[in-house]
């Protein structure tokens, strides 16, 4: 029985591009942009953070796909651990994304609700809040396992939905990059210099996501094996020594 | 007892959404008491409000029907009792339960709404310049509403607290519906041939129409694993 | 190629530490959030491991 989902050479490979991204983040040259000025370098700490959490909500809408197909309680286990940490994610980019916003657009909460991304990930993170509160609701753990994956694929696959739709309305001006006259991604890293230091950033956090999810799927496996065995007798369960 | 599989999806379809209104009609206090919120809540706003303009107008009017709609769809998983859903499933397929679900509540749903545009346009004048396409919108967007809260009902029938449960589930899908209607009713109070963004009004309502028919497929493909007990 | 809201807050405020040094100070407070949440979050996960040893735990001393 493979007792870790992530071989080692996965964590290696995540810590090394955390330092990596983390060094160059901070000591690599960045274009001269006005405003933003050596605050650029967000892009690879906060920008990416929402990369990592939209590829593990993909991730938690993937299990929870899979689970509804094959009724295995394991899938919905790690479609839960994954949507705990984006939630984890999703807090923190929008910690990080008011002090970055404060300092360039000048306003720390008007923007929460005119910007489409802003909004998009606000509901993205309502949607996870609520999927938590249906599991907590629902006493029998299959049938709770059911209804928010039923749950998580309805709202999801809407807000993909809509995050393709609302770009293309006006009068939702975006302050993000990309929109509303402001400069595409492109615009940043003319010289390519950043993405070097970018998609490794993203890899960085979604591996750290993915680590920290695995832990607490093991975590949740080991109390679902450990009430089951309670029931099943006492001498089934090998106790672990700590 | 004639089996699910001998008799055709429609006639089953047909057959429990017959049931739904006949239930319907039985209890008339219930309907009575969603027409008397509706009334209310839009009298409520008219003596709030003694003049309002056109974008207050369209936003209000929706959270009236957003609010009408949640509770007059809510009651239509939430309201049947587990035995009685055993015994629906016991006699027709899922498909043919959820789909009379949703006809129901569309009916349901229409009647509120455009009885709501009537009192409220009665109430406090009709400020669109493009009628039909306010219409189209309002028909489009209580599909919508009826769609979304079918399935949220569905879901938190399953679950303890439901009431609570139904706004908690319901709220952060509907939350852009609501911006997406206002922004495309909006283009309704302007004169012929206003856009929205790089939309114009017959593409505003092919979004709002592909919307729903995503709803409904969403709805129709998920809801078998609602009922797998 | 402008942020004209950023513009305006900067021509009307005073130059503060987060805005000197280029703005250095904005990416350590960011980076700083972000390792204070993902401790905070560790810490909790931790706890709640510790919960399920004492339980298996305590099942072994029965």
């Amino acid at each position: 029985m493979a007792t870790n989902p992530l071989s080692g050479s996965l964590k290696l490979l995540t810590s090394v591009l955390l330092l990596y991204v983390f060094y160059q983040g901070l000591m690599g040259d960045v274009p001269t942009l006005p405003v933003l000025e050596e605050s650029i370098r967000n892009l690879y700490f906060h920008v990416s953070l929402w990369f990592a959490m939209i590829l593990m909500l993909l991730g938690s809408l993937g299990y929870s796909i899979a689970f509804l197909i094959s009724g295995k309680m394991d899938r919905d286990r790690k479609a839960s651990a994954l949507a705990a940490v984006s939630i984890v994610f999703g807090l923190l980019g929008f910690a990080t994304g008011m002090l970055w916003g404060n300092y360039t657009w000048g306003s720390l909460g008007a923007f929460l609700f005119a910007d489409p991304k802003t909004l998009g990930a606000m509901i993205g993170l309502l949607i996870y809040l609520a999927y938590f509160i249906l599991r907590s609701s629902v006493d029998d753990e299959e049938k709770a396992a059911r209804l928010s994956a039923v749950y998580s694929v309805f709202a999801y696959t809407l807000l993909i939905f809509f995050i393709f739709v609302f770009p293309r309305l006006s009068g939702v001006d975006s302050l993000h990059p990309g929109s509303g006259g402001n400069p595409g991604f492109s615009a940043y890293d003319l010289d390519n210099r950043m993405r070097t230091v970018f998609y490794p950033a993203v890899l960085a956090y979604t591996g750290l996501g993915v680590w920290i999810a695995s832990l607490r799927w093991r975590l949740a496996r080991l109390q679902d094996s450990y009430e089951e065995n309670v029931e099943n007798g006492p001498d089934l369960y090998p106790p672990e020594s700590p | 007892m004639p089996s699910p599989k001998r008799v055709g999806l429609g006639a089953q379809v047909w057959a429990l959404t017959l049931k739904e209104f006949r239930l319907e009609w039985r209890l008339k206090y219930a309907l009575g008491g969603i027409a008397l919120y509706l009334f209310a809540v839009i009298f409520l706003v008219s003596m709030t409000f003694e003049r309002m303009d056109d974008r207050t107008w369209v936003l209000l009017f929706w959270i009236v029907v957003l609010f009408t709609a949640a509770n007059a769809v809510a009651r239509s998983f939430v309201a049947e009792s587990a035995q009685r859903k055993l015994y629906y499933y016991s006699l027709a397929s899922a498909g043919a339960i959820m789909l009379s679900k949703i006809i129901y509540n569309f009916i349901l749903m229409m009647l509120l709404g455009f009885a709501g545009l009537a009192l409220f346009a009665g109430m406090m004048g009709f400020p669109a310049q493009q009628s039909g396409l306010f219409l189209a919108t309002l028909a489009l967007g209580g599909a919508g509403f009826s769609l979304v809260f079918t399935m949220v009902s569905a879901i938190a029938s399953g679950a303890a607290q439901q009431g609570t449960l139904m706004a908690i589930l319901g709220f952060p899908i509907l939350v852009p519906v609501i911006r997406l209607l206002s922004a495309v009713s909006m283009i309704s109070l302007q004169a012929q041939g206003a856009t929205l963004g790089d939309l114009n009004a017959t593409q505003a309502l092919l979004f709002l129409a592909g919307l729903d028919l995503m709803i409904l497929a969403l709805a129709m493909l998920l809801f078998p694993y609602l009922w797998r007990e | 190629m402008f942020f004209p809201l950023g513009l305006l807050a900067q021509n009307g405020e005073a130059l503060s530490l987060m805005r000197s040094s280029g703005k250095i100070y904005v990416v350590v407070g960011v980076i700083l959030i972000i390792l204070a949440g993902l401790l905070i979050y560790l810490f909790s996960l931790d706890r709640k491991i510790n919960r399920m040893e004492r339980r298996l735990r305590d099942r072994e001393l029965r």
